[in-house]
């Protein structure tokens, strides 16, 4: 599990680095070609759009291994370490849980509605261009798993620890 | 069923949901619950929100500022600042202030402005005498201009989901960052001057001609962005790039400070604090569809017209809940979810969409120093590993100034609109 994540975080970081690259490249060469050239690709706003959707949607898988997503960390930073807070970070879990099952079932869906509308630009299906929805929530859910996982060590160990106390 | 709506997302958000997800889920409710629209809308509205021209003005803003701070400019502003102001009384903190605005210039966020302030002045400061929590909480309050001074991301996602010119945001902001910034300098030389914190060197018109000349290809930045806007070059997103392409050969080729092999890095972290707010900015476009759907922004500029609201009334009400909002969450996070709730209220009282935004950004810029939670006050104690109290102590002078301004700004609109008037 933790291979598969590095690896994967590699993958995610090497596309998010490139799919920005390109998007500043063809942004900065359009301005350049319209005036030097006075001519612009049709395609090129297009693709740096959805390169733009990709490079967020793969993004929030990626930073729910770095510092997750943005979050009022208040109460749980008060309620941090006791059982009041286990019970929280379960119901904060399970209600991200729930948000991605959404996105993934949902994302699917649209997925191969989409798959038979393209783009005016690239002429590619539009479904391509969504598939990344469905895609990212598999990754966010693996993340996740991980973290539960995580979770579930502590609190067993905080199970044996107050175990050992009682003893 | 608005009630319920709004209740499940503040809900889910206080005990620590990520805000995105608590957006969504609070639709999702709604649509299963009561609605017959399927939940299929809530990944295609959230695709739509982020799939966006003007948007990728965030990543490129970011970039243009890490490049440039990554390429040795940070130090540069610094000396210019100090030529100018180094020999007054607390002169490190007039630094600070002035550096503070200076780099905001470049960079449209306040936690980059924060950062590459304090990773550089902290110490020094703490060097020549001057208290270590001062240094932190000055730094912390001379961030806050980050968002107000244009370039600012901020105002870019104000400006697309409101439909406002973020050429005119962006002008719009010049005034209240520069009076932010010297009322923060009038604070810093008060307390200076009671602790007898002096300055250093001599103040001279050679120093500072040096020091600009040195610091120059920086300070063109704002001049590409802002010029090019208005001279109808470019399109704000097409500026940012140019700004970033612009940052990226200043540090490789005229500091040579910046070096290729960090380029990765320096991208990958611009990507991770774009998705952090593009997330949001997706999510919220769902919570927004919502919000239509159930008439909530009408009915609630409705009520506000039947009680004849003064303005003046409305705006303060809207100061205090940004203050709030912005001690929470992100202040781009905080104007995507409340900016459609207010703005359609702002309208309807007949308040300028331009000023009505740019006085928001100055409350979030506030809102991140503002106790118990302000998230700069959070980074400052990080950097410095000084206990939050002791830093909201240390800020308190600053925020009440700040606060101060935000009084000024809100009831002499002149201060806000000259230069975007003037250039129209």
């Amino acid at each position: 599990m933790n291979r598969l994540l590095k690896g994967l975080r590699t993958v995610l970081y090497g596309f998010s680095v490139t799919a920005m690259s390109i998007m500043l490249a063809i942004t900065f060469f359009s301005v350049v070609s319209r005036y030097v050239f006075s001519f612009t690709f049709d395609w090129a706003e297009e693709l740096s759009r959805f390169l733009f959707v990709w490079s967020v949607f793969l993004g929030s898988a990626l930073i729910m291994g770095e510092n997750g997503h943005l979050a009022v960390e208040f109460l749980p930073n008060m309620l941090k370490g006791s059982v009041p807070g286990l019970v929280l970070e379960f119901i904060v879990k399970l209600c991200s849980y729930a948000f991605m099952l959404i996105l993934l079932v949902n994302g699917y869906k649209m997925t191969t509605m989409m798959m038979f509308q393209t783009s005016p630009g690239l002429g590619v299906p539009m479904g391509i261009v969504y598939a990344v929805i469905p895609v990212s929530s598999v990754l966010m859910i693996l993340y996740t798993l991980q973290d539960t996982v995580l979770f579930a060590r502590r609190l067993l160990g905080r199970g044996d620890a107050s175990a050992a106390k009682g003893a | 069923m608005g009630f319920i709506f709004i209740g499940i997302f503040l809900l889910l958000t206080l005990i620590g949901v990520p805000v995105a997800f608590s957006l969504c889920l609070s639709v999702a409710w709604v649509v299963v619950t009561n609605l017959h629209s399927p939940l299929v809308m809530i990944p295609q509205i959230l695709t739509t929100g982020i799939d966006s021209f003007s948007f990728m003005a965030v990543p490129f803003f970011m970039l243009a500022g890490s490049f440039m701070s990554a390429g040795g400019v940070t130090k540069r502003l610094v000396s210019f600042a100090q030529s100018m102001v180094g020999s007054l009384w607390g002169g490190l903190a007039q630094v600070v202030c002035v550096a503070g605005m200076f780099f905001a210039a470049i960079s449209g966020s306040s936690a980059a402005t924060t950062a590459a302030i304090g990773s550089t002045m902290i110490d020094e400061m703490e060097k020549k005498g001057y208290k270590r929590d001062f240094a932190a909480a000055t730094v912390a309050a001379a961030g806050t201009v980050g968002i107000v001074i244009p370039p600012s991301i901020t105002m870019v996602v104000y400006g697309v989901i409101a439909g406002v010119s973020i050429g005119d945001l962006f002008v719009g902001g010049f005034a209240p960052g520069i009076l932010m910034g010297l009322s923060m300098m009038l604070v810093a030389y008060f307390i200076s001057r009671k602790n007898g914190w002096k300055g250093e060197g001599k103040f001279t018109v050679k120093s500072v001609a040096v020091a600009f000349k040195d610091s120059f290809f920086a300070l063109l930045t704002p001049v590409i962005i802002i010029g090019g806007i208005y001279g109808g070059i470019f399109t704000p997103t097409e500026a940012a790039a140019v700004a970033a392409v612009y940052g990226l050969v200043v540090g490789l080729f005229v500091y040579k400070e910046l070096k290729v092999k960090d380029l990765p890095e320096l991208i990958f972290k611009a990507v991770i604090s774009t998705v952090i707010i593009m997330f949001i900015v997706g999510a919220s476009s769902v919570f927004g569809w919502m919000l239509t759907n159930l008439r909530i922004p009408q009915q609630l500029a409705q009520a506000v017209m039947s009680a004849t609201m003064p303005p003046a009334l409305f705006l303060l009400i809207v100061n205090v809940l940004f203050l709030i909002a912005g001690t929470m969450v992100n202040a781009s996070a905080a104007i995507v979810i409340l900016g459609p709730i207010v703005l359609p209220i702002a309208l309807g009282l007949g308040i300028n969409p331009v000023f009505f935004g740019v006085l928001m950004v100055v409350n979030l810029a506030i809102g991140c120093i503002t106790p118990p939670v302000g998230l700069d006050l959070f980074v400052a104690s990080a950097i410095t590993k000084i206990p939050i109290e002791q830093l909201i102590r240390r800020v308190m002078p600053y925020l009440l100034v700040l606060l101060v301004d935000l009084m000024i700004l809100t009831y002499i609109p002149q201060i806000i609109m000259f230069l975007p008037n003037l250039l129209h």
